[in-house]
C-alpha cells in the first residue's frame, strides 16, 4: 500500500503543476475591448432615434464586416415539425445572391451562415453563441420562433449585436427601452387577433370563439389580443385551449373545443400545427369559421391540409400571394418570379407566399444596409427604426414599413383578412391599418 | 507486466490525460470549451445511468427525467430565490436522490422489459409536468437566468466564465467517478453487481437486493440531478423541449457506446453522443438526414465493438497480451471473433 500511495503522490503533484503550467498561459480572444463610442448613423439621413452603446459588455461595431464583405447568421428549424420555416431562407438567399451579383451593397459581398435549432430554444442560444463566436457575424437576421428570440435577446442586448427582422410577430419585440437590439418584421399577433375581431364585429357579431393557441407568448399574443379586442361586444370566448409545441398532435384539444357550442375558432397555431389543427376540426365534423395565424398562411403550411380542411380558412394577409393571379402583372411580382428563377429558386417555391416572405426580407434588409451608410452593428439598427413610408419586396400595394424608435417599433402594421379558396388568399375588404397602435392591443 | 509498471504506466497515462484535460479551455474558443462543458455534464449523468444499468441491471429510460429535475431546481432557486449557485446543487441533489428512490421503491417489482416502459413513463410525463407547471417552471417557452444571477467566473482566479465552468464541471466530475469506481470496487459494489448477475443468489448469500436496488436507484438518480443542475450554469437557461424522451434515450446510448459496467465508458460515450452531430453539421450533412446518420454510424459502431468502446479497447488489450505470451490464452478471456457476445 506504501508504494501506491507513493505514486499517487505523484500523479496529484504532476496533475497540479500542470494546472498551474495551464493557468499561466492565456488563450487569445477575437474580440476586442469594449471603448466603441457612439457615432449617429450615416451620412445623410438624420438618426432621430440612437440606440446608447455606452453600457455594452464589449460593443465591437464593424465584426463580422470587412472591405468586400458582411457576414450575416441566422437561426431557424431546418428538420422536424416546424421546418416549413427553412422556405423562408430559400426567398432572402436568392435575394441576396441577386444582390451579391450586382456587385453587393455598395461593393461588400452578403455572407449568409444559417444554423438548424429545430425550434428549441436552447439550440438557439447554442447557434448564436457559435455564430459570434466562431463565424464572428455581423448581426443575426430573421431569427424565427418567438421562444427562441427570447431565449437569445439577452446576450445579444448585451454585446450590442442586432437581432434584425425577427420572423415572430410577437408584441414583445416592441420592448425598445430594455432591448433597443431586437426589432421584429411581420404584424404583431395582437393586431391579428385585433382585425380578426373587427371582421366578427362586422360580419358575426354574437359569435361564439373557441381558441387553440401554443402554450407560449406566442400563442398568448392572439389570446390577450382577442380578449382586448372583443371587450365591450357581444362576441365571447367559450373554451380555450392550449398545446406545447412538442406535442405530437392537437386532436384531443380540438375534440374538447369541437364539443362545446362554439361556432367560430381561432387556431393560434404555428408550423405542422396549423394543418393538423385544420384536419383535427374536419375529423371532428365541426364547421365553424376559422381564423388561423399569419404564420401559418404558406401554401406548404396551410396548403397541407386534407383537401376542404382549409376551405374558407381567415386569416391576415401583408404579402402579395404569388399564386393569386391578380398579381400577376405586378412589377415587384415579377421581378420576384423572373429573378428569384435566376437566383435558385425552384419553381413550386416561387408560388409559396413564404418564400416571397423570405425575399420581402431580404429586400428590406439590404435597403437597410444601403441606407445605414457607414455600416455599424448601430448605425443599422439605428436604421432599422427609422422608416418613412418604405415599398420594399412583396408588401401589398397601400402597405408600407413604417417605424419610429421606441414610439413605434413596428415594422409592418397594415394587414388585410384573406380567405383560402384552396389555392390561394382571396383578399376580403380593405386594408386595416394599426399604424402606431400596435401597443393598444398589448394586453396587460 | 508487474504490478507496479502497469501502476507506473497507468499513473503516466492519468497525468497526461490529466494535463491535457487541464490546458484545454485555455486554448480553445469559448463556444467550444462550451461543447465540452455539455461532454462533461453528460458524462457525469451517463455515470449515474451506468452505475444503475450497467452494475446493477435495472434499465432506465428515464434519467433525462432526473436530469430535468436537477437544472430546474437549481434554475428556479436562482432565478427565483436567489440562492448560490452551489446550494442549489446540494438541493438538486436531494430532490433527485428522493424521486429517484421513490421510483425505485415500485421498481422492486418489476423488472427488464416492464422497468424500461416504467422510466419511459417517467420521461414522457416530464416535459408535460414542466409544461402543466408553466408559471413555475416557464413551460416550452423556458426559463431564463438573467444576467446578474449567472454562474460567472469570481474575478481572482482571472478565468474567463465558460474555462472557470470547465475547471469546476471537471471537478465534480474527477470526483463523482472517482467515487463511483470506489463504490464499485467495494463490498457494496460487489453486492450491487451480484445483484444484477444473480439476484437469487446474492439473496442466499446475504445481500438485502430490495435495499440495495432501491438505494442504487436514488444514488443514480441524485448522480443524474447533480449533472443536471450544473448543465443549468452552462445554459443559464431551460426549457421543456430540451428534457424529453430523446435526452433519456441520448444518456442510454452513451452507456452502451461507451460500454456498459466499466468506469470510463460512460464519458467516453457522452463525448461520442455530444460530439458526433457536431461533426456531421460541420461536414455539412443534411439537417433533415442528420439524426438518420448518427444513428446509423451509432448502428455500425455497436456492430464493430458489441461491447461498447471500452469493450473494444478490452478485447484488444487482451488480444495484444495473448499475442505477447503466445501461449495457452488466459482462462477469463473470450475469442477474438468479432460477434462474442457480451454481458
Amino acid at each position: 500500500m506504501r508504494t501506491r500511495n507513493r505514486w499517487m503522490g505523484v500523479v496529484a503533484i504532476s496533475l497540479v503543476l500542470s494546472l498551474a503550467a495551464a493557468a499561466c498561459g492565456g488563450r487569445d480572444d477575437d474580440d476586442t475591448s469594449s471603448g466603441g463610442t457612439g457615432g449617429t448613423a450615416g451620412d445623410g439621413s438624420e438618426a432621430a432615434f440612437s440606440i446608447d452603446t455606452d453600457n455594452c459588455s464589449s460593443y465591437n461595431p464593424t465584426q463580422g464586416v470587412t472591405d468586400n464583405t458582411i457576414k450575416i447568421g441566422s437561426s431557424f428549424p431546418q428538420s422536424g415539425l416546424f421546418s416549413a420555416f427553412a422556405k423562408i431562407s430559400v426567398g432572402y438567399a436568392a435575394y441576396f445572391d441577386y444582390i451579391n451579383d450586382q456587385g453587393g451593397v455598395n461593393g461588400r459581398q452578403i455572407e449568409l451562415i444559417t444554423k438548424n435549432d429545430e425550434y428549441l430554444p436552447d439550440r438557439t442560444k447554442q447557434n448564436v453563441n457559435e455564430l459570434v463566436q466562431s463565424d464572428g457575424v455581423f448581426a443575426l437576421f430573421n431569427v424565427v420562433g418567438t421562444p427562441n428570440n427570447l431565449a437569445i435577446r439577452d446576450d445579444l442586448g448585451d454585446q450590442c449585436i442586432p437581432d434584425i427582422y425577427t420572423a415572430t410577430g410577437s408584441q414583445l419585440w416592441g420592448e425598445t427601452e430594455a432591448y433597443p437590439w431586437v426589432i421584429g418584421s411581420i404584424p404583431t399577433y395582437p393586431t391579428e387577433a385585433a382585425i380578426f375581431a373587427d371582421w366578427l364585429k362586422a360580419n358575426k357579431p354574437t359569435a361564439k370563439v373557441a381558441i387553440l393557441s401554443q402554450n407560449d407568448d406566442f400563442g398568448q399574443g392572439y389570446v390577450e389580443g382577442l380578449k382586448a379586442a372583443i371587450d365591450g361586444t357581444e362576441i365571447s370566448i367559450v373554451n380555450e385551449q392550449t398545446y406545447n409545441p412538442d406535442d405530437p398532435d392537437v386532436k384531443s384539444q380540438i375534440t374538447t373545443l369541437s364539443s362545446t357550442d362554439a361556432d367560430t375558432a381561432l387556431l393560434a397555431t404555428t408550423g405542422a400545427k396549423c394543418f393538423q389543427a385544420l384536419n383535427a376540426v374536419r375529423e371532428a365534423n365541426w364547421s365553424p369559421t376559422i381564423y388561423i395565424s399569419g404564420t401559418c398562411t404558406s401554401s406548404t403550411i396551410v396548403g397541407l391540409a386534407q383537401p376542404g380542411a382549409n376551405d374558407g380558412v381567415l386569416s391576415s394577409i401583408y404579402l402579395m400571394d404569388p399564386a393569386d393571379p391578380q398579381w400577376d402583372s405586378n412589377a415587384a411580382m415579377q421581378e420576384f418570379q423572373t429573378l428569384g428563377a435566376q437566383h435558385g429558386i425552384a419553381g413550386e417555391d416561387l408560388q409559396n407566399g413564404i418564400v416571397g416572405y423570405g425575399w420581402t426580407m431580404g429586400a428590406l434588409f439590404v435597403e437597410t444596409l444601403k441606407r445605414a451608410g457607414d455600416i455599424t452593428r448601430q448605425s443599422v439598427m439605428e436604421t432599422a427604426y427609422t422608416w418613412d413610408a418604405l415599398e420594399v419586396g412583396l408588401l401589398l400595394p397601400g402597405i408600407t414599413i413604417n417605424t419610429s424608435g421606441a414610439d413605434d417599433p413596428f415594422p409592418i402594421e397594415q394587414m388585410q383578412i384573406g380567405q383560402y379558396n384552396g389555392q390561394f388568399w382571396e383578399l376580403q375588404g380593405d386594408i386595416v391599418s394599426f399604424e402606431g397602435e400596435t401597443s393598444d392591443y398589448i394586453g396587460g | 507486466m508487474t504490478d507496479r509498471r502497469r501502476f507506473a504506466v497507468k499513473a503516466i497515462v492519468v497525468v497526461v490525460v490529466g494535463a491535457v484535460l487541464l490546458y484545454l479551455p485555455q486554448q480553445l474558443a469559448s463556444f467550444e470549451v462550451g461543447n465540452l462543458n455539455k461532454v462533461i455534464c453528460f458524462a457525469i449523468a451517463a455515470l449515474g445511468l451506468n452505475l444503475l444499468t450497467g452494475y446493477n441491471g435495472q434499465i432506465s429510460i428515464g434519467h433525462g427525467a432526473f436530469f430535468g429535475i436537477g437544472a430546474y431546481t437549481s434554475v428556479i432557486l436562482v432565478a427565483d430565490h436567489g440562492w448560490p449557485h452551489f446550494a442549489t446543487i446540494a438541493a438538486a441533489a436531494a430532490i433527485a436522490f428522493v424521486v429517484g428512490v421513490l421510483i425505485g421503491l415500485p421498481a422492486l417489482r418489476i423488472e427488464g422489459l416492464y422497468l424500461a416502459l416504467v422510466t419511459l413513463a417517467l420521461a414522457t410525463v416530464f416535459p408535460q409536468l414542466i409544461s402543466r407547471f408553466s408559471d413555475l417552471t416557464g413551460g416550452s417557452q423556458g426559463k431564463n437566468v438573467r444576467l446578474p444571477d449567472r454562474f460567472t467566473a469570481p474575478d481572482w482566479t482571472g478565468l474567463e466564465n465558460d474555462q472557470w465552468k470547465y475547471y469546476v464541471f471537471l471537478a465534480f466530475a474527477a470526483v463523482a467517478f472517482l467515487l463511483v469506481r470506489n463504490l464499485v470496487h467495494s463490498r457494496a459494489g460487489r453486492a450491487i453487481i451480484s445483484i444484477r448477475d444473480n439476484e437469487t443468489a446474492a439473496e442466499t448469500l446475504g445481500v438485502h437486493s430490495a435495499a440495495y436496488k432501491v438505494a442504487t436507484f436514488g444514488v443514480s438518480a441524485m448522480i443524474a440531478g447533480i449533472a443536471g443542475a450544473l448543465y443549468s450554469f452552462e445554459t443559464s437557461f431551460v426549457s421543456a423541449g430540451e428534457f424529453t424522451i430523446n435526452l433519456s434515450i441520448t444518456f442510454l446510448v452513451a452507456v452502451v457506446v461507451g460500454g456498459a459496467a466499466t468506469i470510463i465508458g460512460p464519458a467516453v460515450g457522452a463525448f461520442l453522443v455530444v460530439y458526433i452531430p457536431i461533426w456531421l453539421d460541420d461536414a455539412g450533412a443534411d439537417p433533415q438526414l442528420s439524426p438518420v446518420l448518427f444513428g446509423a454510424s451509432l448502428i455500425l459502431l455497436m456492430m464493430a465493438a458489441p461491447g461498447g468502446i471500452l469493450g473494444l479497447y478490452r478485447r484488444l488489450v487482451g488480444w495484444g497480451s495473448r499475442r505477447m505470451k503466445k501461449g495457452a490464452p488466459p482462462p477469463t478471456q473470450s475469442t477474438p471473433d468479432a460477434l462474442a457476445s457480451v454481458t
